[in-house]
This record gives structure tokens, C-alpha cells and sequence, in this order.
């Protein structure tokens, strides 16, 4: 699940990750208020869940952080999704935060690329 | 009177107290010197008494030059101490102005870095992303064309974030108030938003509005915005309303520019202030997001405050105070 405000970024994300080939559905949301209604609609009716989210922090109306004081009150039965921030934010204060908070698993530097995915499966498989 | 030195068994100490009580007490004005004493100056007691007043007189006057050089040692040192303290204060002002001038000096040449540095690069990416266009655009299959458009839709964004910011620093550089007509402003904002107010007809409902002391450039603008917002975030389906008013309470003028658009989530209502924050996505509503950060910057260098009151989907009504000492 890719959720970033920026329309050329979601697309950029979405080539990289298509090229690497490690995921077979991409869904992707220019806000993140959008995504949140999506993860309720799934809990609900048990659908699969995203394994992945990839989180913008800086957003109109809900942004990253806003979004993950949503997603904390879900209450996932199986699997949580894991979520990496990816940002332009150079406010150290943010990246703190997101060591800071347990559902984040990572923090990265926007755009995504090859090295940065590769990092988020490494991660992924060594857990 | 020799026998009170001579012989120490007379009882001299109670003599000699008697006389120092005296002396005392006449010292501290208790009981006068008296006829008597003066008459009978011979007699050893009074003339005891006389010659210690006289003594404690002569012991006082010392005292008292003492005491002057004293008073005049701690005055200057006083005069001293405030005179270093004012050239200390002094000091720490042409400190700071100095500080404030190397700002300055930083911000002028940080708008020659946004200005100049960044727009350059930013006009070759811009160029020759047109360029590709024009030539080669044939060439290009579709998803091609796209990573183009992506391209010189973000270098377009970003000279206008580059721009708005740059302007945004420039609020205040040049800060005169004069006397303002607000009704003159409105008018000319009028003017300036013709091509929105065509497209859009609203109802503009102006009160009356006051002279006030104030920045003309950024009355123009904070009036530009909050007129140019209530035309943007108006309701699709709903002729927009625009209500401007001023109330006076002696001491400020409080304006009031309300509308009936789509209004503001309580949760937004401090967010929306800030520089670059925006409540909507790019493709729903255009714009950088500095509208109202540069209404607050402006307000805030009247001494005055912005806020708003909104209704989510009824409208929102934006407030600004001006003092009227400014």
C-alpha cells in the first residue's frame, strides 16, 4: 500500500516496485484519510490485508503522523501490516518519532529506489 | 579632679558614668545644656560635660566629612556602576543590531539562492523537458510522455513554491504604514480577482470599511487571499456569498470576511496558518499553500491576530484585529 500525496511519486514508486517484481497487487492513495477507510473496509470483511505500507508524512488534511494514530486503533487479529516511512522531511524530530513508535518498522528518504526496497525486503525477511 | 585619677577608691566610675549619661543625653537632645553648666563652667563636672560635648561635637564634625566623602565615594561609584551597566545595555543593542544585520545580510542572500541559484537549474530542467516535447514526442511511446509530464509538471511546482516562498521572506522587508482606505483595498482586490469574480459570480457584501494605519501592500494581500480562498473553497452547487465587515471596540478594528464555502474541520483550524500546509490534494484544489501563513505574517506586523470560525460544509469566517496605536 503506497499512500503519498504526490501523484508522480506514487507512479515512481510503483515502477520500482513493479521492476523488482516482489509483490503481486500495489494499491496506492493520494490521501491518507483514504487508505485509513480502506484498512477499516478490509478488517471488517476480512480481506487480505497490505503487508506492506509505504507512509508520506507530509500530507494535506491527515497527515503521516495523524495516520498512524488511526492505524494504532485497529486491532489486526492476524498479521500487522508493517509500515516504512518514506519522507522528505529533513526534521530530525521525525525520525526520532518513528524510533520511536513500535508499529513503524523503518524510515527512508524519499524517492524510493532499488537500494531502499531492497533494505525494506532485508528487513522484512530478517524479522 | 584629681581625685578621680589620683585616688583610685573615690567612686569615680559612678562620677565619670553620671557625667557620659549626661553627655548623652544632651548629645541626643534628651535635656538641654543649662544656664547652670555654663555659669558654674568651673565646677569639674560641668566642666566635664562641657569639654565632652565639645569633643563629641568636634568628633562629629570629622565624622561628617567622613561621612560626606563617604556618601560622594558611593554616589560616584553608583554613577559608575549605572554608567557601565547603560554602556553594557548600549553595547548589547549595537550587538544585536549587528546580529540582526548579518540576518538580513543572510536573508538577502538566501533570496539570491532561491532567486538565482535554484531557478536556474530549475529553468534548464523546465527547457529542455520542453524541448523533448517539441522534438521528440513522436518518438515517445505513452508511459514516456507521462515520466515527462511528470517532469515538467513538478519543475512548473516547484519554481512557484520557490517563488511564493521567496515573496513569503520578502513580508515586512519594507514595512511602511500609511492611511489606508480598507474599502479602496477591497475595491482593488476586486479588480485584481476579476477573472475568478466572472467566472464564479459572487455576492460581495462590503460593511463599511475604516481608514486604518496600516502596510498597504500587505493589507492588499491578506484581503487578496481571504476573498481569493472564500472564491476557491466555495460550495460547486451554491452561488458563493461574501460577507466583509469590520467592528470597532475602541481599541481595534476587528474585520470579519465570511463565507458560505465548504468551511474548515475544527481539527484544521491552526494547521491552515502554517507555511505550505494544505487541506487538499493538488488535483482538487491548485495552489502552494502560503496564502494564509503570508496573511499571518502580515497581521502579526500590525500586532495583530488571525483566526478563523468555521462550520464544516456551512462556511467559515475569517477574523483579524489591527490596533489602532499602530
Amino acid at each position: 500500500m503506497l499512500i503519498d500525496d504526490d501523484v508522480p511519486t506514487n507512479y515512481l514508486s510503483n515502477i520500482i516496485i513493479k521492476d523488482k517484481d516482489c509483490c503481486d497487487t500495489i494499491s496506492t492513495f493520494s490521501m491518507a484519510t483514504e487508505a485509513i477507510d480502506d484498512l477499516k473496509k478490509r478488517l471488517s470483511s476480512h480481506q487480505r490485508l497490505p503487508d506492506i505500507i509505504l507512509l508520506d508524512l507530509n500530507m494535506p488534511r491527515m497527515n503521516g503522523w495523524e495516520f498512524m494514530e488511526a492505524f494504532n486503533q485497529f486491532s489486526f487479529e492476524k498479521q500487522m501490516p508493517k509500515v516504512y516511512i518514506l519522507t522528505t522531511s529533513m526534521n530530525p524530530d521525525d525520525k526520532i518519532r518513528a524510533l520511536n513508535t513500535s508499529s513503524v518498522s523503518g524510515f527512508h528518504k524519499k524517492a524510493l529506489n532499488e537500494d531502499i526496497l531492497d533494505k525494506i525486503i532485508a528487513d522484512i525477511e530478517s524479522a | 579632679m584629681a581625685d578621680y585619677y589620683h585616688n583610685p577608691k573615690t567612686e569615680k566610675s559612678t562620677v565619670l558614668d553620671e557625667i557620659w549619661e549626661h553627655i548623652l543625653a544632651i548629645s541626643k537632645g534628651k535635656c538641654n545644656i543649662t544656664d547652670e553648666m555654663i555659669l558654674n563652667v568651673r565646677d569639674e563636672k560641668y566642666h566635664f560635660i562641657l569639654g565632652g560635648l565639645q569633643i563629641l561635637h568636634e568628633d562629629l564634625q570629622a565624622h561628617k566629612e567622613d561621612f560626606v566623602k563617604k556618601l560622594e565615594a558611593e554616589y560616584k561609584l553608583e554613577a559608575l556602576k549605572k554608567e557601565s551597566e547603560e554602556l553594557a545595555r548600549k553595547r548589547e543593542a549595537e550587538h544585536q543590531i549587528e546580529l540582526l544585520k548579518k540576518k538580513n545580510e543572510e536573508l538577502a542572500q538566501f533570496n539570491y539562492v532561491a532567486s538565482h541559484d535554484l531557478q536556474e537549474p530549475l529553468r534548464t530542467i523546465t527547457s529542455f523537458s520542453d524541448i523533448l516535447k517539441r522534438k521528440y514526442i513522436e518518438q515517445l511511446d505513452a508511459e514516456a510522455q507521462m515520466y515527462l509530464k511528470f517532469i515538467s509538471e513538478s519543475a512548473n511546482r516547484m519554481s512557484g513554491l520557490i517563488f511564493d516562498l521567496l515573496n513569503y521572506s520578502k513580508i515586512g522587508r519594507e514595512y511602511k504604514l500609511e492611511k489606508i482606505d480598507c474599502k479602496q483595498i477591497v475595491d482593488a482586490v476586486s479588480r485584481d480577482l476579476d477573472y475568478a469574480i466572472a467566472k464564479t459570480k459572487p455576492i460581495i457584501d462590503v460593511g463599511d470599511l475604516p481608514i486604518i494605519n496600516c502596510n498597504k501592500t500587505g493589507m492588499h494581500q491578506v484581503f487578496q487571499n481571504l476573498i481569493g480562498n472564500a472564491l476557491k473553497f466555495r460550495k460547486p452547487e451554491e452561488t458563493p456569498k461574501i460577507e466583509i465587515n469590520v467592528s470597532d471596540n475602541g481599541k481595534q478594528y476587528l474585520f470579519c470576511v465570511a463565507d458560505n464555502g465548504i468551511g474548515i474541520e475544527p481539527m484544521y483550524k491552526e494547521r491552515i496558518f502554517g507555511i505550505f500546509q494544505r487541506l487538499h490534494n493538488k488535483d482538487k484544489y491548485d495552489g502552494t499553500g502560503i496564502g494564509l501563513a503570508s496573511c499571518k505574517k502580515i497581521i502579526e506586523m500590525h500586532q495583530g491576530k488571525i483566526w478563523v470560525e468555521s462550520e464544516f460544509g456551512i462556511g467559515s469566517k475569517f477574523y483579524f484585529s489591527i490596533p489602532k496605536n499602530k
